[in-house]
């Protein structure tokens, strides 16, 4: 029996009317690549520890944390108390709350930095990012690392992107990851005129096998960074908490100059942060940089309450060990039907693909549009996310779906797996 | 907007639908057997194509072999052969073809005057007498998008910069059990054919007719289809991101 979605489309019919796209956004069936989108729920009721509900009552073991903010559960009672209790003393204030220097204390102790500068959303931090790194450096130019994403803000993008104009792309330079020869002539041929180097830890773009840093690669890149007076810049949007409390430089061996987190960092609550060391700080204070909602306090009381129960429940080494036991099974099941699954990256973050001949993915998108139908949200495209309220028993119930639907494409593709 | 780009579009992508125009309209087919013979169009800066009328078909591709042509018309740039393309300008053809250069196009009732002008009407309507009409149209506007794809990734220069990005391989598009063709990327370029693949990496399928025209003349956009399940986009799907980026420059050029 396989799940039937009309009250979602009927709410994603009605969300036509009144929203771009229904549903925009990487959230939505489209950037969400949802294949097919009939096999896919658009809208959830409610959502408890590792699990939500779409709205028409389906059962779903999630994931994909939200693309990463649900870190401890849904609705993490710890979290949502400090939360509440914040909100009755005041959110969005003329003047901030104490927890704001209370959540910056314990953040920048946790993550090794000297400074923490709050915002919203990702992109809010990656483009701060950029901007001190200009500032301080008075050069131009970033360098970013093939496949990679730090938000949607004009000087991520490329020319030929809708929105963007080729001016915004002009000072951007594209090398692979992992290669420290790119680097070092990329800076060779742009002496004194890159400000920075933007790079998420690994490399877990879209649609491609994760990739892991090669030994020794980001304290070389480190190095030469320094050398050439380039800011090293974290997006730790995605892995931040998920592989290390300490910020996934230090994970990796290194100290970046500049550090973003996000998603993790407050359980679902709104916040994002730009962290640093004390030479940055100046500019930091300097650039002109502010939003109306960018100190509201409840986020901060969440994401301190977020932090410290992280840490108490030693959360990285419990996303490790599910990440492995869900691996584990998948690839055991995979192996008996002659089936080449492939996991890639950091267990707690990990990315599945089905290999095929032709490269196209139809097969892969196959098994994962049965495994939504059956209740385990998982995506094709996008590495994964293991929230705290992951429980054995839950990923042995998704082991026992996932195998169940590559039973089903088995029967539905006799010759390929011979 | 380009007008070298604007060339390419309209020799290969204009002109180039010809060849489905004479598959499904019969009285095209007709027109189409009354000569057989093949043009060069030449273009200063420009596309250097071949237009070749056999037995009622028509194939329109690049000359990269010295293939013979009955008529060469040069044109000294590509605005001027996009004045001739738009009815405001004419080439003044090479002297072994001029007398087959006039019966196939010198006046309004030459066949390739009668094939072109037939076929604007039909890229051009808008409203339909019935199904067979809005079939005609929107699979024939389908081939012009497909083949601009190509034309507008390869010249266009913020095109190229997504056309540089996709990765080699074959991409499906089609209109389900009516028009298929191939976008293939190979050796840094881009090309069209007007045929089912083979080999496809990613997949980009108009559920229907109706959906396919709602899509092509911008009266739904994709994401609600994608949504409601009639525009089925599929497999590497970053081939697709890059892919639409071009296709949303598209139709700048096919006005």
């Amino acid at each position: 029996m396989t799940y039937v979605y009309n009250k979602n489309v009927e709410t994603m019919i009605r969300a036509g009317k009144v929203i771009p796209s229904g549903v925009y956004g990487h959230l939505g069936p489209a950037e969400g690549c949802m294949i097919p989108s009939s096999a896919f729920p658009f809208f959830a009721s409610k959502g408890k520890g590792a699990e939500f509900w779409d709205v028409d009552g389906n059962r779903f073991i999630d994931y994909m944390c939200a693309y990463g903010p649900n870190v401890l559960g849904y609705n993490d009672p710890d979290v949502d108390a400090a939360a509440q209790a914040q909100a009755k003393l005041g959110n969005c204030m003329t003047l901030p709350a104490p927890v704001t220097v209370e959540f910056a204390e314990y953040l920048t102790q946790l993550v090794k930095k000297d400074w923490a500068f709050f915002c919203k959303n990702g992109g809010d931090v990656t483009s701060f990012a950029i901007m001190i790194s200009r500032y301080y450096t008075g050069r131009k130019k970033i360098i970013f690392l093939h496949g990679y994403y730090h938000g949607v803000a004009p000087w991520t993008q490329h020319p030929d992107t809708p929105g963007t104009i080729e001016e915004d792309c002009k000072n951007g330079l594209y090398i692979p990851f992992n290669d420290i020869e790119a680097l070092k002539e990329v800076i060779a041929k742009n002496k004194d005129k890159i400000a920075c180097l933007i790079a998420t830890p690994y490399m877990h773009g879209n649609f491609i096998d994760n990739e892991l840093p090669k030994e020794g690669y980001w304290q070389e890149v480190r190095k030469i960074c320094t050398e050439n007076g380039i800011i090293l810049i974290f997006d730790d949007i995605r892995c931040g908490f998920r592989l290390s409390l300490h910020g996934s430089d230090t994970y990796f061996g290194i100290e970046a100059d500049l550090i973003t987190f996000c998603k993790a960092l407050a359980n679902g609550y709104n916040v994002s942060a730009l962290c640093g060391k004390n030479f940055l700080k100046g500019a930091a204070s300097t650039v002109p940089y502010t939003g109306s909602y960018w100190l509201s306090a409840v986020p901060f009381a969440a994401g301190l309450a977020t932090l410290k129960k992280l840490e108490k429940v030693n959360a990285t080494d419990h996303f490790e060990k599910m990440g492995i036991r869900l691996i584990t099974g998948l690839e055991k099941a995979a192996k008996a039907r002659n089936i080449p699954l492939i996991a890639s990256g950091h267990p707690s973050m990990f990315y599945l693909r089905i290999d095929d001949e032709l490269k196209n993915f139809r097969l892969h998108q196959e098994w994962i549009a049965e495994c939504v139908k059956r209740g385990v949200f998982l995506t094709n495209h996008h590495n994964h996310f293991i929230c705290y309220a992951m429980t054995p028993e839950l990923i042995d119930e998704t082991i026992g779906i996932c195998t169940e639907a590559m039973d089903v494409l088995v029967r539905n593709n006799p010759d390929k797996f011979k | 907007m380009s007008a070298r780009t604007k060339a390419f579009v309209n020799l290969y992508a204009a002109i180039g639908t010809l060849e489905k125009y004479v598959e499904l309209v019969p009285e095209a087919k007709e027109v189409a057997k009354q000569q057989n013979v093949v043009v060069r169009f030449k273009v200063n800066d420009g596309p250097d194509g071949l237009i070749e009328f056999k037995d009622g078909k028509v194939r329109v591709f690049p000359r990269e072999n010295n293939e013979r042509a009955d008529i060469v018309l040069p044109c000294k740039s590509p605005e001027f052969f996009n004045d001739v393309v738009d009815g405001k300008a004419m080439p003044i053809p090479t002297l072994p073809g001029i007398f087959k250069a006039l019966k196939f196009m010198g006046k309004p009732t030459s066949p390739f005057n009668v094939l072109t002008a037939g076929m604007t009407d039909v890229l051009r309507r808008t409203e339909f007498a019935n199904d067979k009409e809005k079939r005609v149209t929107t699979v024939l506007s389908f081939y012009a998008m497909v083949n601009g794809i190509a034309q507008v990734g390869n010249n266009d220069r913020i095109a190229r910069f997504a056309m540089k990005r996709l990765e080699d391989g074959e991409i499906s598009v089609a209109i389900r059990d009516e028009a298929y063709a191939t976008l293939t990327k190979k050796d840094g370029r881009l090309t069209a054919t007007l045929e089912k693949s083979t080999k496809p990496r990613a997949f980009m399928t108009f559920g229907d007719i109706d959906t396919a025209w709602g899509l092509i003349s911008g009266q739904v956009d994709a994401m609600s289809c994608i949504s409601a399940g009639t525009l089925e986009t599929s497999g590497q799907m970053l081939l697709l991101d890059n892919v639409n980026k071009i296709l949303n420059i598209v139709p700048k050029y096919l006005q």
